[in-house]
């Protein structure tokens, strides 16, 4: 077994100088590295582990948790256990999948720069695993890839990870065994590193976030790992909306929103309504202050982590979501015809007449669906929520998928989902006839044109 | 010694017997034998009941709807062939009494003129065929044994027409069944044409769409029409062996559908031994054993005469005895012999080979029939209602706007498909089970059942997925 001591050498050979300093200063500051660090790192450098509160804001991941760490001689002792769990997407749609330590995905790694981690992986599937911790850097022999860099885990085997954090920034953690079959079941997780000694402000409120796609036709059970394009299934933290858990943040605070994206083919587009942002980090560390621009959206690349802040002066309800319109639905198919613009006048009657629970539908487009289907009147395959979105203060959602609320209240200290945002300012609503008269709309009542 | 020649004559004569088998005792014990064999009671309209009474209960029969008895009851009553057979039993009861009579003496007389003499001398003779009157009770009871022979081919060819009228009926009704599955398959593919015209004009499918759509629809139609066409001759099958001619044939409707059969079934092997076919052949081995020694005998002296003569030979009365027979100088009538043994032989071999064939046809009909009566069975428990639950899914599919109008108008058909698979299982398993009681009941069973695949289960292939 290697000595901490020796593995600490290991893990500073061949880095080179090492960075020391601001983040931002990070790249420069280290010639031939890109990756952020905030403090020198290397064989003869060690610092004791770092505490949540005292070192570091610790991160929120919606739906999910941060996995639990003990310290033993100065190294923070992790454990993860990859087993099959039986996850729920949503109310109304469970899978067996593959997680870690009973959930989908994973517990969320937490740790700071310069610590020492031993992460022991016990492997309860019935196939081989191995971990890769992607992004981190690390010596070879501990990155994952199974029969590269190491001998696949056995099931019932326990195999040992150890490194020290030389950097700062959001990883991602996974299966790097038959990664096609244990991606597409759920084997990923998120790994935020904090700066040790952070050059620009600590966030007030830090969210960490997992894009993934599954395959499931409704009714089935089990994800698809063999699925290639069609996947029907998008979430967030292994959620779909409604059921993913909504960020929460007073007005005035700083939010930071880490994303990663492991999904099998596509990338997203993840907006934010109500704000700009800007995109501070990516998997390879801190965005040079001059390179970072404003935005409303971030592309997610498969295999990558985008990390957005803003200082959350907008208060109310906002969607966040993948604009990518598929992605925000429920067990989409594209089997069916496309019925928008058809008369079912011509055939209702006669395909009632042989099915007579049959009913056209689509015609209009399939806004209201979920909330036929939701309401019970048109059943659907057991284990399915096709369509299905959300009763919202004003309505139907008709949202699903990859689809989140970010919401800012003034004045809260408790960060539960504080209910639906009542707009003291004005919310869109039908025109009245004098407004229409006093601006010279023209149309009187635009529905019965 | 004379005197004592015609009542030596006369002795034979009624030594030999003589048999007549009653008007319509043919009838009543095929009527027994018919009714043992099949639980069927035979009428005969004219002879045994009034030819009104019988016109009054087939209108009965027909006025209400058409069951399995009915139609048999109204082929009895009804159907020319099984009156035929009547009759034919009637002229094999004629010629067995025509048979087992004696033959008739022939009588001769002569004038002979003396020329220039005022007497006339008169000559009487009476002869009579030797062998036929030594053979006699060898020859009536050969003509007892062929009418047995006939009498067991009448029973046979009732047993038979009877069980193809049964066949004729689960036919009929089969195809009423399928014709009308085959009506609500095309039915739902018109549906799906009419869902592609309104998709199409709403600018939503190409053309070409359209056109496979209207393409599957006409080709279902197709099939719908063939289905017609079947129940039609179905019914007019079921029309020829009932003998339903006029408005009598168009006018009855069948009683429901076909049954699920016995979810148990114990079945006795078929008594192939008493087969009507095998005693039939039986008779006729034992008609021409009989006669074997009649030709023997005729062939080594051939016809041999008795003959008596009463002369009046100038004024003088003369009598004699006499016989006269062929003398065999040139054909020693070994030909004739050899020719009745061998096809005694061919008979003998012949009833061999039919109790073969019915051995195997018991058998195979028996496991068949047995197979089918699974087959219907597992239709109704599982097949059926697996093929309700895969159109309530496609329902649900469609709820989940996973499938479209058409695709779940295709499954509705596929149901539909399933339905008419249940319906043909039923069909084999009621057809087998007619043959199988034509068979146990001493008839000779021969196939009817058909099977023929259509169009109606099948899809357009559509874009996407
Ligand atoms: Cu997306």
């Amino acid at each position: 077994m290697t000595s901490r001591r020796d593995a600490l050498k290991l893990a500073g050979l061949g880095m080179g100088a090492l960075a020391v300093g601001s983040g931002q200063a990070a790249a420069a500051t280290n010639p031939g590295t890109l990756y952020s660090s905030s403090v020198a790192h290397g064989p003869d450098r060690s610092y004791r582990p770092g505490r949540a509160g005292t070192d570091y804001t610790p991160v929120e991941t919606p739906n999910g948790s941060t996995l639990p760490y003990k310290i033993k001689n100065g190294v923070k002792i992790f454990h993860l256990v990859a087993e099959q769990v039986d996850h729920e997407f949503a109310d109304g749609l469970n899978g067996r999948c593959w997680g870690y330590n009973g959930r989908v995905h994973g517990p969320t790694i937490e740790a700071v720069e310069g610590d020492r981690v031993r992460v022991y992986v016990t492997n309860r599937l019935p196939a081989a695993t191995s971990v890769h911790w992607h992004g981190v850097i690390l010596n070879s022999g501990m990155d994952g890839v199974s029969g590269l860099n190491q001998q696949a885990i056995e099931p019932g085997e326990t195999f040992v990870y150890e490194w020290t954090f030389q950097q700062f920034g959001t990883f991602m953690y996974h299966s790097h065994h038959d990664e096609m079959t244990q991606m597409a079941m759920g084997l990923l997780g998120m790994i935020v590193v904090h700066p040790r000694r952070p050059s620009e402000p600590k966030p007030d409120r830090d969210f960490a976030l997992m894009l993934s796609t599954w395959k499931m036709r409704p009714g089935e059970r089990r994800p698809d790992p063999n699925e290639m394009t069609d996947f029907n299934i998008l979430t967030i933290n292994g959620k779909a909306y409604p059921a993913t858990t909504p960020l929460v943040a007073r007005t005035g605070q700083r939010v930071r929103i880490r994303i990663g994206n492991l999904s099998a083919m596509h990338h997203h587009s993840i907006h934010l309504h109500g704000y700009a942002f800007e995109e501070t980090m990516t998997d390879g560390g801190l965005v040079p202050l001059s390179a970072r621009r404003p935005e409303t959206t971030t592309l997610v690349p498969v295999g990558a982590t985008r990390t957005v802040e803003f200082i959350a002066n907008n208060p109310g309800d906002w969607a966040m979501h993948c604009h990518m319109t598929h992605h925000v639905m429920n067990q989409m198919a594209h089997g069916g015809a496309n019925m928008l613009g058809v008369d079912p006048a011509a055939f209702q009657g006669r395909v009632a007449s042989l099915l007579p629970a049959y009913m056209a539908m689509g015609q209009t487009g399939m806004g209201e669906m979920g909330e036929h289907i939701e309401s019970g009147h048109m059943p659907v395959p057991e284990n399915s929520l096709p369509m299905v979105g959300s009763q919202g203060p004003h309505g139907y959602i008709s949202m699903g998928g990859m689809f989140t609320l970010l919401k800012v209240r003034d004045g809260i200290t408790d960060f539960a989902n504080p209910g639906w945002y009542d707009d003291p300012v004005g919310v869109a609503r039908p025109a009245t006839v004098e407004e229409l008269n006093r601006d010279e709309v023209g149309i009187l009542n635009a529905q019965t044109e | 010694m004379s005197r004592y020649c015609l009542p030596a004559l006369m002795l034979l004569v009624f030594n030999a017997g003589c048999v007549s088998v009653p008007e319509g005792a043919g009838f009543e014990s095929l009527r027994k034998n018919v009714s043992e064999r099949t639980v069927t009671s035979l009428d005969w309209p004219g002879v045994t009941i009034a030819e009104t009474e019988a016109e009054d209960r087939i209108q009965t029969l027909l006025r209400a709807p058409l069951t399995e008895a009915a139609a048999i009851e109204i082929a009895i009553l009804n159907s020319p062939a099984i009156q035929a057979v009547y009759f034919e039993l009637e002229a094999a009861a004629g010629e067995y009494t025509d048979r087992a009579a004696l033959p008739n003496p022939f009588v001769s007389a002569m004038v002979l003129n003396v020329e220039d003499a005022p007497v006339t001398n008169l000559s009487y003779g009476l002869g009579i065929d030797l062998l036929d009157i030594l053979f006699a009770s060898r020859r009536i009871s050969a003509a007892g044994l062929r009418f047995e022979a006939e009498q067991a081919e009448a029973a046979a060819a009732l047993v038979d027409y009877i069980s193809d009228v049964r066949v004729a009926y689960y036919n009929a009704v089969a195809a009423t069944q399928i014709s009308n599955l085959m009506a609500s398959a095309s039915e739902a593919a018109h549906a799906s044409a009419d869902v592609a015209q309104a998709l199409f004009d709403a600018g939503n499918i190409a053309q070409i769409n359209l056109d496979r759509e209207k393409l599957l629809a006409a080709e279902i139609e197709f099939d719908a029409m063939r289905a017609r066409t079947e129940l039609n001759a179905a019914r007019l099958h079921l029309n020829a062996m009932t003998g339903l001619v006029g408005s009598d044939a168009s006018n009855w409707v069948l009683a429901g559908r076909l049954q699920n059969p016995p979810r148990q079934l114990v079945l006795e092997p078929v008594k192939v031994d008493e087969n009507l076919y095998l005693i039939a052949n039986d008779a006729r081995i034992d008609e021409a054993g009989a006669l074997i020694g009649l030709v023997s005998a005729s062939s080594l002296i051939g016809e041999p005469e008795l003959e008596v003569e009463l002369e009046r030979d100038h004024g003088e009365w003369e009598n004699g005895v006499g016989v006269a027979f062929e003398l065999p100088v040139f054909n020693w009538g070994e030909g004739r012999r050899r020719a009745a043994r061998a096809q005694l032989a061919a008979m003998i071999q012949q009833r061999l080979a039919n109790h073969a064939q019915l051995e195997s046809e018991a058998q195979s009909l028996t496991s068949e029939f047995d197979t089918a009566r699974q087959i219907a069975l597992l239709y109704r428990a599982e097949v059926l209602p697996l093929a309700g639950r895969v159109l309530q899914g496609a329902q649900l599919d469609y709820n989940a706007m996973q499938i479209g109008t058409m695709a779940l108008l295709d499954a509705k058909r596929e149901q539909l498909a399933a339905g008419r698979n249940y319906v043909r299982a039923l069909q084999h398993y009621w057809v087998l089970k007619a043959r199988y009681d034509q068979l146990a009941a001493g008839g000779a069973a021969r196939s009817g059942v058909e099977t023929r695949s259509d169009q109606s289960g099948r899809s357009v292939e559509r874009e996407g997925h």
